[in-house]
């Protein structure tokens, strides 16, 4: 049995786990691509969401700040004109507007911070002269700071010399509101950024300035709140690339190259372009080694920041990996368990398999047991020159329900043939019942007809299935010819006589038609009886020769068999075994490439 | 191979048609049941529509024929073709069954 050789079961079964997982990996993979572009999509989204959120609520909280300082200017200095944007001045009129006293100005100082208190500091500084009381190059400046709810004023003097101070000096340089560089309150430890607003008077002549403090840890808190990932870091530097906002406060108003982990800033310089033109994007970036980050920024473009989000790709697509490891477990285990099934279904078709082998080998063993009840040497009867005897039997199956026999007794051959009803076991079985009976009875009776209804007497007894077997036997006389015959329910046979005048002719007996042996017990069997001649035969058959079928169903018959029969001489057939061989040529060519459907079997009796 | 039953008075009548050979007669043998079941009655198989018969399916008709022997009854075969009444010619089946 080779297809149960432990190799081919091994090989088939790797070639499935090979199969299978190449199967797997495709369709993962492909699978598992376009997760990852949704995904990258998502992130994307995500980010940019939430990097939008915080420059919007960044932007937001210092343009209020602009606002309520043009707010307080215009409304107690008189101020009137303001350009677009907040980036400009308010002017008032001074030939029409008094300014309030240095008391009043620290008072509405101290209203302004309280009014708004994410203004932890405000002052305000005139030009020279503007107050009376003021002399040299500084004029009168004051500051008022919230400390907790806390207010406390400062009056700006030489000692503070406000004027040289960026504030002042660069709104009163450019006429222009000005948002200053982030930088450290020592004496408050905040990191503050603050708003200058310039104050004009006639002519666009400088009046004044008005500052505000805003303290950005409030603009880091947000930051930290936002979280699209839970290792994102949301940053926040100002034009110079200092930090402004940073989960790490040492590393505030330090430069980004300062700070030698943080690279990002610096991996692409279209990337820094692009801030310094305050322009967003969105980059793939490299943090430290063989790791990737998404990194997505955003301008705000009033204080020259740039709002700035990173995400380590790992954590993006964790999602990813983690069905990817979960899958790649399922389907490591699927295969496993197919490789199980697959054997255990092996074994079980081995199991079957050879059971099957061994019944068709005991099959092999009632068919040798079977051929080894007919006679099969030929010459039959080498000492009996009066005799010339062969039979033939192919099984259509392993084994088969025809029979034949012969054998000699008191100068006398006993020969018959037979047909079990059926095939296969039970006809096989039925077969070598009457075979034993048949050589039992003939034993003691010489007359065909008392044989037949001795043996059908014995098998119709609780024969509940029925079974039943055509038989012709005859018993010839060796000393003269006399042939004595009775046919339960067989074929008639074919008879060759040679006339007086030489000539042979073959003949189709016309005998009386006995019940099959088995059918009903009781019943009587009439024999008849003949005389051969020397040189004349008997030739009997099976249904397997005249009911043989073509590829087309049609059947050999019984003109075939006779005329086959007849024409065998001609073909140079002189023995009883050369007429058998003749005719199954001819039987085998009619058949062609037909299945044989019924047991062949044919019996020759030459009397010399 | 097909086998219609029909009953009137005291006669069944089963038709066979198609070829009753080993490969339906597993078949056939379930299909004459109601047969086999009232076979103290009068039977009638009706072969005119009978193709084919092997030595199976005479077994099968053969059993038929002896439960009618136990319980009374008979069977009659009735318009075998030439081919089947050859068959039942050398098998000696007429001379179990009535013929007409």
């Amino acid at each position: 049995m080779k297809l149960l050789d432990k190799n081919i079961v091994l090989n088939l079964a790797l070639a499935v786990m090979v199969i299978g997982g190449l199967v797997f990996t495709l369709g993962f993979g492909i699978c598992l691509y376009l997760a990852r572009q949704e995904v990258t999509k998502e992130a994307d989204m995500k980010i940019e969401r939430d990097i939008a959120f915080v420059q919007s609520y960044m932007d937001g909280q210092l343009q209020r700040v602009e606002d309520v300082a043009y707010t307080l200017l215009s409304t107690k200095f008189g101020g009137s004109k303001r350009n677009v944007d907040g980036d400009g001045f308010v002017a008032i009129d001074p030939r029409t507007f008094e300014l309030p006293s240095e008391e009043e100005v620290f008072r509405l100082l101290e209203q302004f911070l309280d009014a708004n208190p994410q203004i932890c500091g405000a002052a305000i500084g005139f030009e020279p002269a503007v107050y009376p009381n003021t002399k040299g190059e500084y004029g009168f400046a004051a500051y008022v700071t919230n400390v907790s709810g806390k207010m406390e004023r400062l009056r700006l003097g030489e000692m503070h010399d406000y004027r040289k101070k960026e504030w002042y000096l660069e709104a009163a340089k450019s006429n222009k509101s000005y948002w200053s560089r982030p930088f450290r309150e020592t004496s408050m430890n905040k990191v503050v950024t603050c708003y200058s607003l310039p104050l004009h008077g006639y002519g666009d002549r400088l009046v004044g300035v008005l500052a505000c403090d805003i303290n950005t840890a409030d603009f880091r808190k947000k930051c930290n709140e936002i979280a699209p990932y839970p290792h994102a870091e949301v940053t926040v530097v100002d034009r110079e690339f200092r930090f402004v906002c940073h989960s790490d406060t040492s590393f505030l108003l330090k430069k980004v190259n300062e700070v030698g982990e943080y690279g990002s800033y610096k991996t692409d310089d279209s990337m820094r372009v692009k801030m310094e033109n305050m322009q967003g994007g969105n980059y793939l970036v490299n943090e430290g080694t063989h790791s990737e980050a998404f990194f997505h920024f955003c301008p705000i473009k009033r204080a020259g920041w740039t709002v700035s989000i990173e995400c380590p790709s790992s954590e993006v697509y964790s999602g990813v990996e983690r069905m990817k490891r979960d899958t790649t477990l399922i389907a490591i285990g699927s295969i496993l368990i197919m490789l199980v099934c697959f054997i255990w279904q092996f074994r079980h078709l081995q199991k079957i398999t050879i059971s099957k082998a061994s019944i068709e080998n005991e099959l092999k063993v009632a068919s040798n047991i079977q051929m080894g009840m007919v006679p099969k040497i030929y010459p039959a009867f080498p000492e009996c020159n009066q005799l010339d005897v062969y039979g033939f039997l192919k099984p259509a199956k392993s084994v088969g329900g025809d029979l034949y026999d012969y054998f000699i007794r008191d100068n006398r051959l006993f020969f018959c043939i037979g047909d079990v009803s059926g095939k296969g076991i039970p006809a096989s079985l039925f077969m070598t019942v009457i075979i034993a009976l048949l050589r039992n009875v003939s034993q003691s009776l010489d007359n065909p007809a008392d044989i037949l209804k001795s043996i059908n007497d014995t098998v119709s007894k609780g024969n509940e299935y029925c079974m039943f077997c055509t038989m012709f036997v005859g018993v010839l006389d060796l000393n003269t010819g006399r042939l004595d015959y009775c046919n339960g329910g067989h074929n008639n046979p074919f008879i060759r006589r040679v006339a007086a005048d030489g000539s042979v002719d073959v003949e189709m007996m016309d005998t009386h038609a006995n019940i099959s042996v088995g059918m009903m017990e009781g019943m009587d069997f009439i024999g008849e009886e003949t005389y051969l001649k020397q040189g004349e035969a008997i030739f009997l058959y099976t249904d397997g020769v005249t009911e043989a079928e073509d590829e087309n169903h049609n059947l050999f018959g019984d003109e075939n068999t006779h005329k086959s029969l007849a024409e065998a001489r001609k073909g140079g057939a002189r023995s009883v075994k050369e007429f058998i061989d003749s005719v199954y040529q001819s039987v085998a060519k009619h058949a062609g490439n037909a299945e044989q459907s019924d047991d062949i079997t044919m019996l020759m009796v030459e009397y010399k | 191979m097909e086998l219609i039953i029909k009953q009137s008075e005291d006669t069944y009548t089963g038709i066979l048609k198609g070829r009753l050979d080993t490969a339906s007669s597993n078949q056939f043998s379930r299909d004459m049941q109601p047969l086999m079941d009232n076979a103290d009655k009068h039977i009638l198989l009706d072969c005119s529509e009978l193709e084919f018969i092997s030595s199976s399916g005479l077994r099968l008709m053969l059993i038929l024929r002896k439960q009618t022997i136990a319980n009374g009854g008979d069977v009659t075969i009735t318009g075998a073709s030439d081919e089947v009444k050859k068959v039942f010619t050398i098998t000696g089946f007429y001379s179990l069954f009535n013929m007409a």
